[in-house]
């Protein structure tokens, strides 16, 4: 039972200083340029895979097959070049986006989740809970994350959603480690023993007064999370046990591409790029945000 | 300190069934029918349903994960579904060449990634610190399997100079070992330098700067030997993933190693090979940790202290 003033308080308490917080953070973000530019890039690539179907037609471009143009070098019609099979590979690798784009955010997403409910439990509740969950935790990481991935796809079949949860469940032990050392930091503090003292609900403690506090780490550990999948999930696909042909997915691309690269190089430079630069830019948009979300680093 | 080893080792036993018991759950939720794998489709109902019970599979999962420990502890995995080999011989004879890969290349990212990160705290925000900085991020971006597309390309294709695949010379290691030791070296870099420039900060950095130390005497006596502390837990942790994450790179450079059996295995829905395999790599895994725990432990005296 708090007072309306006590209520009144803590809500423009909390928002100040989020939005002071957050609009400081932005600020520091703003003048590292090479986060800049990973921002922009992946900007443009998250444009390019909503409107992939605006800027070339799924069926008549990036499946339909084309005898007569095959293994061009790139040119003005085809800016990357074709493949084998005559397919224009600009088009492949703009529709190719959306898998490598899904999959890593989407995954994460889904990883965070299990993370933050699995590591919050682990911290708050300490003793029994916390040995149990870590324990388990333990013996994931022990296992090569691959590995486990590539386990579970063999069993749930290949496919979009089957590899998504494979690669969800695979990375989150880590965010199970992040949550609960970061809420481990945070429950210690006095402010949190206040809430708590004052009658807040553990679930409301942990939700409005702890995870604001974890979120940075989180979040940095987020886009570092989204290059690594983007990395597995094409891996994944490269040997074959992903997405299957003739989807243009990249490392499925890649992988029925090595057959060819001896004379016509361009076809297996172009998707590998593609994974590169969506990799390169989540990490440097990470790099700098820890950067700005930890000021101590740039002493 | 016996007490810690005993205790570390002890602890190694829960993680290791609990880890049997995912592998087991994982691969046991549509496996399809392994008599039927065995057999081939064109066998009789009667004939599957017999080879079945041979084999236990008509028991309930928990009996046989139970069975399954008991024969694991006498390192008996069964027999691959395939060769109908025993399966712990197949894979210990698949274990040289990754072994051999994973040293040669945590060896190599050691000896490029620990000067570079000392450098680049050494001299922080200089020209070579930065680039540094981003050829880190770079490798850390780079597909593994298209490194080694890209070095077969350039060194196979294009120069001639290395045979593309295959193993036997010391030639067939260089182009393999190069492409997991450059993104782990960029790591362990990383790692090196964070841990440089956190000691740097220390007071008793600042102790020896007031007594009138030279730079090159703080740097060698005092900040390293902390600094390198941490190093070698991720040297360690380099290590164990590198034995058990070099699965695509054995593919692509067609190494006969563990990572490409299970590959293979997992797509002929070989499981025994699957799951012994797993176990293998998460064992090694483990006893790798507590080695770089138990190391940790020797050369700290803060640790060595609490267990006197």
């Amino acid at each position: 039972m708090s007072s309306i003033t006590g209520m009144f308080r803590r809500r423009t308490v909390v928002v100040n200083r989020s939005h002071s917080q957050w609009s400081e953070v932005w600020q520091r973000l703003k003048r590292n340029k090479t986060a800049m530019f990973g921002l922009v890039v992946l900007v443009v690539i998250f444009t390019s895979a909503v409107f992939a179907d605006v800027i070339a037609d799924y069926d008549s471009r990036v499946l339909a097959q084309n005898a007569k143009e095959r293994l061009q070098l790139p040119s003005l019609q085809h800016p990357f070049g074709t493949d084998q099979f005559g397919r224009d590979l600009f088009a492949r690798i703009v529709h190719g986006a959306r898998y490598s784009l899904a999959f890593g955010v989407i995954c994460t997403l889904i990883a965070i989740g299990g993370g933050a409910v699995l590591g919050s439990a682990s911290a708050f509740f300490g003793g029994r809970v916390d040995d149990i969950i870590m324990r388990a935790m333990d013996a994931f990481m022990c296992i090569p994350g691959l590995l486990l991935a590539l386990a579970l796809v063999s069993t749930l079949g290949a496919g979009l959603t089957n590899m998504m949860i494979a690669i969800s469940i695979s990375s989150i032990p880590p965010f199970t480690r992040i949550v609960r050392a970061a809420v481990l930091t945070v429950v210690q503090q006095d402010y949190i023993e206040a809430a708590r003292a004052s009658g807040v609900g553990t679930a409301r403690a942990i939700l409005l007064h702890v995870m604001p506090n974890a979120i940075g780490t989180v979040i940095v550990n987020a886009m570092m999370n989204v290059a690594g999948l983007i990395l597995a999930a094409a891996g994944l696909s490269f040997i074959g046990m992903g997405i299957q042909p003739p989807a243009p997915e990249w490392g499925a691309m890649l992988s029925e591409a090595t057959t060819y690269m001896r004379r016509f190089p361009h076809i297996v430079i172009s998707p590998g790029l593609a994974i590169l630069i969506t990799a390169l830019c989540f990490n440097l948009l990470g790099d700098g945000l820890a950067e700005a979300l930890d000021p101590r680093l740039r002493e | 300190m016996s007490r810690y080893v005993a205790r570390r080792l002890l602890l190694i036993i829960p993680i290791l069934l609990f880890v049997i018991f995912i592998v087991f759950i994982v691969l046991n939720i549509t496996p399809g029918d392994p008599a039927a794998i065995i057999l081939g489709r064109e066998a009789t109902p009667a004939a599957r349903a017999q080879l079945s019970h041979e084999l236990g599979l008509d028991k309930p999962v928990l009996l046989r994960y139970v069975l399954y420990v008991r024969d694991a502890f006498r390192l008996d995995f069964g027999k691959s579904y395939r060769s109908g080999q025993p399966v712990f011989k197949e894979i210990l004879a698949k274990f040289p060449t990754t072994l051999q890969l994973a040293l040669l290349s945590s060896l190599l990212a050691a000896l490029i990634g620990i000067p570079l990160g000392i450098l680049s705290a050494v001299r922080q925000y200089s020209f070579l610190d930065v680039s540094l900085t981003v050829s880190a991020l770079f490798l850390a971006s780079i597909p593994s399997f298209w490194l080694g597309i890209m070095l077969i390309l350039v060194f196979s294709l294009g120069l001639k100079l290395l045979p593309s695949s295959g193993i036997g010379t010391l030639k067939h290691f260089i182009m393999p070992v190069l492409t997991l030791a450059l993104p782990s070296a960029a790591y362990l870099s990383r790692m090196t330098r964070t841990m440089m420039l956190e000691t740097m900060r220390m007071d008793y950095i600042r102790t020896a700067r007031a007594k009138g130390a030279t730079n090159a005497r703080i740097i060698w006596r005092h900040a390293l030997q902390n600094a390198l502390m941490p190093v070698i837990t991720i040297i360690g942790m380099t290590f164990a993933g590198l034995l058990g994450g070099a699965m695509i790179t054995e593919i692509v450079f067609g190494l006969p190693g563990i990572g490409n059996t299970i590959v293979m295995a997992i797509k002929t829905k070989d499981y025994p090979i699957v799951m012994a395999s797993t176990l293998f790599l998460a064992t090694l895994f483990m006893l790798i940790m507590l080695a770089v725990d138990l190391i940790y432990a020797f050369i700290d005296p803060r640790i060595k202290a609490q267990f006197k």
